[in-house]
């Protein structure tokens, strides 16, 4: 497709330029594009501190003159907010703990972006994820992981639909993270040695209690901690302020090591136990998304970096999803996305509604993952 | 690729009269306009041979006349310094709620120090009622003449007569008007008058305040006798002479220029109607973009046109414009070079998204019928794919 105009989605961090420099080598014609994603950028001029600091503006602008491709600031800040920041704040108050990036990838890079791209007549979108889009003889594409399953950020992707993925393109699939920095020296891009982004953009000191209280219209509810055998041990400050898997911050002191099991957002009740307790045996996904599917089996993966692990879907009604675990897996945490995987291939996702607990009997599946079979129904 | 420019009310192209004139002013061995020798004497001469003219040009003594960078510099004067001259006393300032953020953030920050900011409403055809601004009774009235983002026209002079009952002081901020509008100062009613240079064709970095006689206004920089004391520092003599050329020639072409202008607006206007049907004119009430409703048109500068495209988004269609080569702009720039949505059009009552979807397109001395033809030329094919694009489901409606 080369010739094809393609808005690429820049950051000013290394994976974004090099992406941008490798579909300018292939011949795309390359318009670079960040997003303006925080009303007031300007409360960190430096790079690396969260999202839309000016360096990073800067230095997106500046490999864009190196490129010689044109490039566009755009403010999608009101898209993010209700889109993302709202809905972050959302599922923290109702002791959910959410993943802001699936969202900005579904509603703004491969929704919005791609909506506003339209007017430039750009064919593609593309960013530097490390994942792959695959167009088979049959004419389906696929999203499947990247290369480096170090670097894969296919969780993360899922979601967008066949349409979507069709005009996306991740030219680091293939890639290694070395193999990224190598190439950004060898173009000489100013950005080979910039620090990985921060894992939630807009909460660059990762007090997202704070983020949640000062967007929340009113504090949210006190409540208390309480132990698996029922005692109340502890007051807390709001459920926001609570992850399944918790350790710290739980306001017990001595004995044993506890780590919160489940947080009820509507009694305020934060539940914790001993590790063993965070052990699920399956989950309900809700707003689940088939991109190829759906199938019966498939590998899961409950968050980012997690090894995904064997089970036996069963869909419920209507886009709700069972999925039953070959083994148990710890911390299956409500708010997350729960990813289905069929070897290298992203068929479906949703957003985890809630973990079931172990069963007995868990499952014939067969232990390693790369031996189930994926099989659909259809 | 030919570059089409319909973006004056950013920035004009330097004018041939001005460029001649800043040339040979660069060549002419001028020095500083404060020295005593020679050398000074050529850049005194320069500066205040400008001086007379920009004064001249509005009727106004050339004492009067302070130069600047231009009109940020200006607004950020005339506000600070009033209330610096007041010595204490707690001024009223009234402003209209779509003043250029050199008058509303230098207002907000005198409010912080203390002082009582009236932000006046304004319709929705962009133009602040006489009678706000009586009852705000102000002692400062800081209003634009021409309104940088829609063209609208405020009614200064009725505005001003109604700031005098309460004994304000009135400044007019006419970067955006002295291109396409006759300015007297007199008949304006007015103790102030920012000018900028670069909107008329002057290089960038020029501009001036008109200071009537016995205006109390203290200076902010301090440091240098130049400019009254209002304005230290040394004079960019051949810059600001350029700038008094390029006033000169602007003025010299009106009024025909102002009716040639009009003339490409309502062509353009008249097209954007055909093309886009739900699209909106700045100041004009919905649905106006018809001929008809063009009979009988709210008072509009000449050369500006701001549209707003209904649930497009108008910074993409600027970046589409910019790619097809013709320069525009959207809302005013951010730190980061992104738009904010206008609030000059969100205090006229549009909402946040009509505000985001607006491209204001404005001419200026080398703009022609053919610049406007080129615009039209690739207006309809970008409105298209913005619109398919805007509609498009990513999923089918059952599966998200």
């Amino acid at each position: 497709m080369a010739g094809a105009r393609v808005v690429v989605a820049m950051s000013g961090g290394v994976d974004s330029s090099v992406a941008a420099a490798l579909l300018h080598d292939a011949g795309y014609e390359v318009v670079g594009v960040s997003m303006l994603l925080a009303a007031q950028p300007a409360a960190s001029v430096r790079a690396g501190q969260g999202c839309c600091s000016l360096e990073d503006f800067r230095d997106a602008r500046r490999v864009a003159e190196r490129l010689g491709v044109p490039y566009y600031v755009w403010n999608l800040a009101e898209t993010f907010r209700t889109k993302v920041q709202d809905v972050f704040v959302r599922e923290y108050l109702r002791g959910r703990t959410p993943n802001p990036c699936v969202l900005c990838n579904q509603d703004l890079k491969f929704d919005e972006l791609w909506r506003r791209a339209g007017a430039l007549g750009a064919d593609f979108v593309a960013t530097g994820h490390y994942a792959r889009v695959v167009t088979g003889t049959d004419g389906r594409t696929r999203l499947l992981r990247a290369r480096d399953a170090a670097k894969d950020q296919s969780y993360f992707l899922f979601g967008l639909s066949p349409a979507q993925l069709a005009r996306t393109l991740f030219p680091l699939g293939e890639l290694t993270k070395d193999d990224v920095r190598a190439l950004a020296r060898r173009l000489d891009l100013g950005v080979a040695d910039k620090p990985e982004s921060q894992e939630i953009c807009f909460v660059p000191d990762r007090d997202y209690a704070g983020f949640v209280e000062r967007r929340s219209d009113a504090r949210p509810p006190a409540g208390a901690v309480i132990d698996d055998d029922g005692r109340v041990v502890a007051s807390h400050a709001g459920v926001h302020r609570f992850t399944i898997g918790q350790r710290r911050g739980l306001g017990v002191a001595g004995g044993p090591a506890r780590y919160v099991t489940a947080i009820d957002a509507d009694t305020a009740t934060v539940r914790i136990g001993a590790r063993a307790a965070l052990a699920a045996g399956g989950l309900v996904a809700e707003r689940v998304r088939w991109m190829a599917g759906p199938v019966e089996t498939a590998s899961v993966r409950i968050r980012h970096r997690h090894v995904p692990v064997a089970a036996r879907l069963r869909v419920l009604d209507g886009d709700r999803v069972e999925a039953r675990f070959l083994a148990p897996v710890s911390a299956v945490t409500p708010g997350q996305a729960a990813v289905f995987y069929c070897s290298d291939e992203v068929v479906g996702g949703g957003w985890i509604a809630a973990a079931l607990a172990p069963e007995a009997d868990a499952a014939a599946l067969g232990s390693d993952i790369d031996a189930v079979a994926c099989r659909s129904d259809a | 690729m030919r570059g089409i420019y319909a973006d004056y009310a950013a920035g004009a192209p330097l004018r041939p009269a001005a460029r001649r004139v800043l040339d040979d002013a660069l060549a002419s061995g001028a020095g500083n306009a404060s020295s005593v020798h020679w050398a000074g004497a050529r850049a005194r001469a320069l500066l205040e041979s400008a001086r007379e003219e920009v004064a001249a040009a509005i009727g106004a003594h050339p004492l009067e006349i302070v130069f600047t960078s231009g009109a940020t510099e200006a607004n950020n004067l005339v506000l600070a310094g009033v209330a610096a001259a007041a010595a204490g006393r707690r001024l009223r300032i009234a402003v209209p709620a779509t003043e250029h953020a050199s008058v509303l953030r230098t207002a907000e920050a005198l409010a912080r120090r203390g002082h009582d900011l009236r932000v006046l409403p304004v319709g929705a055809d962009g133009r602040t009622d006489p009678t706000a601004v009586a009852a705000a009774a102000p002692d400062l009235l800081s209003v634009a003449l021409v309104n940088a983002e829609t063209g609208v026209v405020q009614a200064c002079t009725a505005l001003a007569a109604a700031a005098r009952r309460s004994g304000a002081r009135v400044h007019v901020d006419a970067a955006q008007a002295a291109a396409v509008l006759t300015l007297d100062v007199r008949g304006l009613d007015c103790d102030l008058v920012t000018l900028s240079g670069h909107k008329l064709g002057a290089p960038t970095g020029t501009g001036a305040l008109y200071v009537r006689e016995g205006t109390p206004l203290a200076p902010l920089q301090h440091g240098g006798a130049q400019e009254r004391g209002l304005r230290p520092g040394t004079e960019n003599a051949a810059a600001l002479a350029a700038f008094a050329a390029a006033f000169a020639a602007a003025r010299a072409a009106l009024p025909e220029e102002a009716a040639r202008l009009a003339a490409l607006v309502t062509h353009l206007q008249r097209e954007i109607a055909t093309l886009a049907p739900d699209a909106r004119v700045a100041g004009e009430a919905a649905g106006a973009t018809s001929a008809a409703a063009a009979a009988s048109p709210v008072p509009r500068a000449p050369h500006i046109l701001d549209v707003g495209f209904a649930d497009l988004d108008g910074e993409s269609l600027v970046s589409a414009l910019d790619l097809e080569g013709v320069a525009v702009s959207a809302g005013s720039a951010c730190a980061a070079g992104a738009s904010e949505p206008s609030h000059v059009l969100q205090a006229m009552g549009w909402s946040r998204a009509a505000a985001a979807s607006a491209v204001r397109f404005s001419f200026g001395w080398a703009s022609t019928a053919a610049d406007v033809a080129a615009i039209l030329a690739v207006l309809p094919r970008i409105l298209a794919r913005a619109r398919a694009r805007r509609t498009e489901n990513a999923w089918p409606a059952h599966a998200s």
